[in-house]
C-alpha cells in the first residue's frame, strides 16, 4: 500500500518552526563595555535549574595600556551556592597580560527553586604595569531557580531518586504481566515458535536462483 | 541447488542496486536509538576535553554494534525466527530476565528522553511546565505511532535524521568549529593527558554504541516487511542489504558527533568547560554563535531525544508482543496497548521532577549483565554448526573475518560490562 509522507514531514517542519521562533524569546544576561583599553563581554544565564550547574562567561580583550584584569563574584546569600573547591561566597578570576581572554566562573548552582531571583555581582578591576588601579566596573544580574525540588536534595545520598523511579518503573510490570496473560497464549514467555511473516510487497532478492 | 549446499559465505552477489544504495530505510529508526541524549552528552565530553580526538570510536566501537545487529539478523535469516526466541531456546530464565530489563529499561529510557524534549521547551519558553513539555513530547510521539503505519514510520525517521544532522551542522557552523582538525580524529590515538576520563568515554561510548538490548531490534522491522527467504542465495541478498541499512543507521552516530564534537571544540574547549548536559552546551554555544546558534542546537537536541523516545517505546513494544510469541506487526492492537502502557508509565514520571540520572543508576545495573548475556548469548548460537549458510568457517576469508568482527564484538560487550560493574562497585566502597 503506497502512503503518503508529506503531511508527517510538513507537521515536523511545523514543530520545529514553532520551536525556533519561540526559541527568539529565550534570552540570557549579557553586558559589554569598555575599561579604558580592557573591553569585556559577560554572559550569565537568567535562570537555571535547582541541582544543575551553570557558569558566568566573560571575555576580555586585553589592551597595552593594562597589566593585570581582576574578576571578582559576589554570590547572592540565598540557595546559590559554588560546587568547586572551597565553599566561599566571593570567587576570583584574573587574567594577566594583554591579549583576548576567556574566562569563566563554573559549577554555579542553585539548591533548590527560587521564591525570588539570586542577584549576583561582578566587579571587573583593570590594573597597569604599576599595580594602580586603572578602572573598575561593577554589574549585578539576577539568576532564578526555576525547577525543583529535586527529591535528592531531601536525601543526600540520592537513594530515594533512585528507589522512586525504580519503583513506578516496577509497576509497569504486573501491568505487562497482565497484558501478556490477555494477548498471549499460556507459556508463550518460555516457548520457541515460528512467527508469522507476512508476504513482501515486492520479492526483490529473488528466489529463483 | 538445495538449501545448506551453497558452501558458507561463499556467493558472490552483485552490488547494491542504486535504489538500495541510497535508500536507508529501517536504518533510521536503528539510528534513532543510538543518537539520544546520553550520545549528544559524550559527543559534548569528547569535544571539550580532547576535541576531534576520540571520533575514531564511533566507528571502531560501532563495528561491534553493527556485528551484535548482525549476528540477531543471521539467526533470523538462517531459522525465520525472532530475537528472543534465541533466549528462549538458551534457557527460559533469561526470557524472565529480559522481560524485567525491557520493561524497566523502556520505562526509564523513554522518560529520560521525554524530560530531555520538556528541558528543551522549558529552555526556549521558560514559562512551560515540565509536565506539560514532556507529556507533550510523550503523547505527540504516541500519536505519531498509533496512526502511523510502518512504512510511514521509517520514512518519518529518515527525515528526521537528516534534519537533526542538518541542524547541529548549522550550529557547528555557527560556532566557528575548527573543522581541518576533524580528519586526524579518524586516526585511533590515545591523549597524553587525562588518560582516565578518556577511558571513561570510551566505555560509555561502548555502552552506547553497542545498545544492549536494542541491539538485537533490526529483525523485527524485516518482520514487520515480509523479508524473508528460505534459500540460502536469497537469505545472502537480503542480509547484504540489510547490513547496509544498519551500518548506515550506526554510522549516522558518528556523523552526527561530528558537529557536536566540533562546537563543544570550538566552544567549551577554550574555556576549560566540560557540560554536563546538552542545554549547558546550548547556553555556551550563545556567546559565541548566537542567539540562534543556540536554538539550533536545542532543536537539534529536541529531535534528537524525541525519536529515541520514540525508538525505545517501539523496541519495547516488540519486544514484549515476541516475549508473548505475538504477531510482530506495528498495526496491531497488542502493539498499540504496549505502546499505551510504556507512555503512560514513561511520560508519568516526569511528574516526579526526579532527575533521569538516578534512574539511569539502576538502569545501569540491569545493563551491566545484559550486555555480556546478549553477546554471549548471540555468539555461543551463532557459532553452532546448523547455521547453515551463516555459519562460523575458516575455509575462506569472509568466513574469517565475520568471526573475528562477532569475537571483536563479544569483547566489546565484556569489556562495557566489566565497565559498569567496576564503576558501581567504586561507588559502593566509597559509600562504605
Amino acid at each position: 500500500m503506497r502512503v503518503k509522507e508529506k503531511p508527517m514531514v510538513s507537521g515536523l517542519a511545523g514543530g520545529l518552526a514553532i520551536l525556533l521562533l519561540s526559541g527568539a524569546l529565550a534570552v540570557a544576561f549579557e553586558d559589554s563595555g569598555d575599561l579604558g583599553g580592557v573591553g569585556y563581554r559577560v554572559i550569565a544565564p537568567d535562570w537555571c535549574w535547582a541541582e544543575d550547574p551553570f557558569n558566568v562567561l566573560v571575555f576580555l580583550d586585553v589592551g597595552e595600556g593594562a597589566e593585570d584584569v581582576r574578576l571578582t563574584l559576589q554570590l547572592p546569600p540565598e540557595i546559590f551556592v559554588f560546587s568547586g573547591e572551597g565553599s566561599s561566597r566571593e570567587l576570583e578570576l584574573s587574567v594577566h597580560g594583554a591579549g583576548l581572554h576567556r574566562k569563566a566562573f563554573r559549577g554555579l548552582r542553585a539548591t533548590e527553586i527560587g521564591s525570588e531571583a539570586g542577584s549576583f555581582e561582578l566587579r571587573i578591576a583593570a590594573s597597569g604595569s604599576d599595580g594602580g588601579e586603572l578602572l573598575s566596573s561593577t554589574l549585578f544580574f539576577e539568576v532564578t531557580s526555576v525547577r525543583g525540588p529535586l527529591v535528592h536534595a531531601a536525601d543526600g545520598d540520592g537513594w530515594w531518586s533512585i528507589g522512586v523511579q525504580v519503583a513506578v518503573a516496577v509497576l509497569a510490570l504486573p501491568v505487562f504481566a497482565l497484558f501478556l496473560r490477555r494477548y498471549s497464549e499460556r507459556g508463550a514467555w518460555k516457548r520457541a515458535v515460528d512467527p508469522v511473516i507476512p508476504e513482501p510487497e515486492e520479492r526483490w532478492w529473488s528466489e529463483t536462483s | 541447488m538445495e538449501r545448506d549446499e551453497l558452501r558458507p559465505w561463499s556467493a558472490r552477489l552483485p552490488f547494491l542496486s542504486r535504489r538500495s544504495f541510497v535508500g536507508i530505510g529501517a536504518g533510521a529508526l536503528v539510528g534513532s536509538f543510538f543518537i539520544g541524549t546520553a550520545d549528544i552528552v559524550i559527543s559534548t565530553k569528547m569535544g571539550a576535553l580532547f576535541g576531534f580526538d576520540m571520533w575514531w570510536t564511533f566507528f571502531v566501537l560501532g563495528l561491534a554494534g553493527w556485528a551484535m545487529m548482525d549476528m540477531s539478523v543471521r539467526y533470523y535469516l538462517r531459522f525465520g525466527r525472532t530475537p528472543l526466541t534465541l533466549f528462549k531456546e538458551a534457557h527460559p530464565a533469561f526470557s524472565m530476565y529480559l522481560f524485567v530489563t525491557v520493561v524497566v529499561t523502556t520505562t526509564i529510557g523513554a522518560y529520560s528522553q521525554w524530560n530531555t524534549c520538556a528541558l528543551v521547551i522549558s529552555s526556549l519558553v521558560p514559562e512551560v511546565p515540565l509536565e506539560f513539555g514532556g507529556a507533550v513530547a510523550a503523547g505527540l510521539a504516541f500519536v505519531v505511532l498509533v496512526f502511523g503505519v510502518y512504512r510511514r514510520i521509517e520514512k518519518l525517521f529518515v527525515v528526521c535524521l537528516f534534519v537533526l544532522v542538518a541542524l547541529f551542522f548549522l550550529a557547528a557552523v555557527a560556532a566557528s568549529a575548527p573543522w581541518g582538525s576533524a580528519p586526524a580524529g579518524l586516526i585511533p590515538s590515545r591523549p597524553d593527558v587525562g588518560r582516565e576520563e578518556w577511558f571513561k568515554l570510551i566505555q560509555k561510548n561502548a555502552g552506547s554504541m553497542i545498545n544492549a538490548w536494542l541491539i538485537l531490534v533490526y529483525p523485527y522491522t524485516m518482520l514487520e516487511k515480509g523479508w524473508r527467504s528460505r534459500n540460502p542465495l536469497g537469505q545472502a541478498r537480503i542480509l547484504q542489504r540489510s547490513r547496509w541499512d544498519y551500518g548506515v543507521g550506526i554510522a549516522a552516530a558518528g556523523v552526527v558527533a561530528l558537529p557536536i564534537m566540533a562546537a563543544a571544540a570550538a566552544v567549551a574547549r577554550p574555556l576549560g568547560i566540560v557540560p554536563a548536559n546538552g542545554y549547558e552546551f546550548a547556553a555556551l554555544l550563545e556567546p559565541f554563535a548566537g542567539g540562534w546558534a543556540k536554538v539550533i542546537f536545542l532543536s537539534g537536541l529536541f529531535v534528537a531525544a524525541w525519536t529515541a523516545g520514540i525508538g525505545w517505546i517501539v523496541c519495547g513494544a516488540y519486544a514484549m508482543l515476541d516475549l508473548g510469541n505475538m504477531q510482530i506487526k506495528m498495526e496491531s492492537r497488542p502493539f498499540r496497548r504496549a505502546l499505551a502502557i510504556f507512555v503512560i508509565a514513561s511520560a508519568s514520571m516526569i511528574a516526579l521532577r526526579i532527575n533521569p540520572f538516578y534512574g539511569i543508576q539502576a538502569f545501569t545495573i540491569l545493563l551491566a549483565v545484559v550486555f555480556p548475556l546478549v553477546a554471549l548469548v548471540l555468539v555461543w548460537r551463532i557459532s553452532r554448526p546448523d547455521m547453515g549458510y551463516f555459519r562460523w568457517t575458516s575455509s575462506s576469508w569472509r568466513g574469517v573475518s565475520v568471526v573475528i568482527v562477532d569475537l571483536f564484538a563479544l569483547l566489546v560487550s565484556l569489556f562495557v560490562g566489566w565497565g559498569i560493574v567496576q564503576g558501581l562497585l567504586a561507588k559502593l566502597l566509597v559509600a562504605a
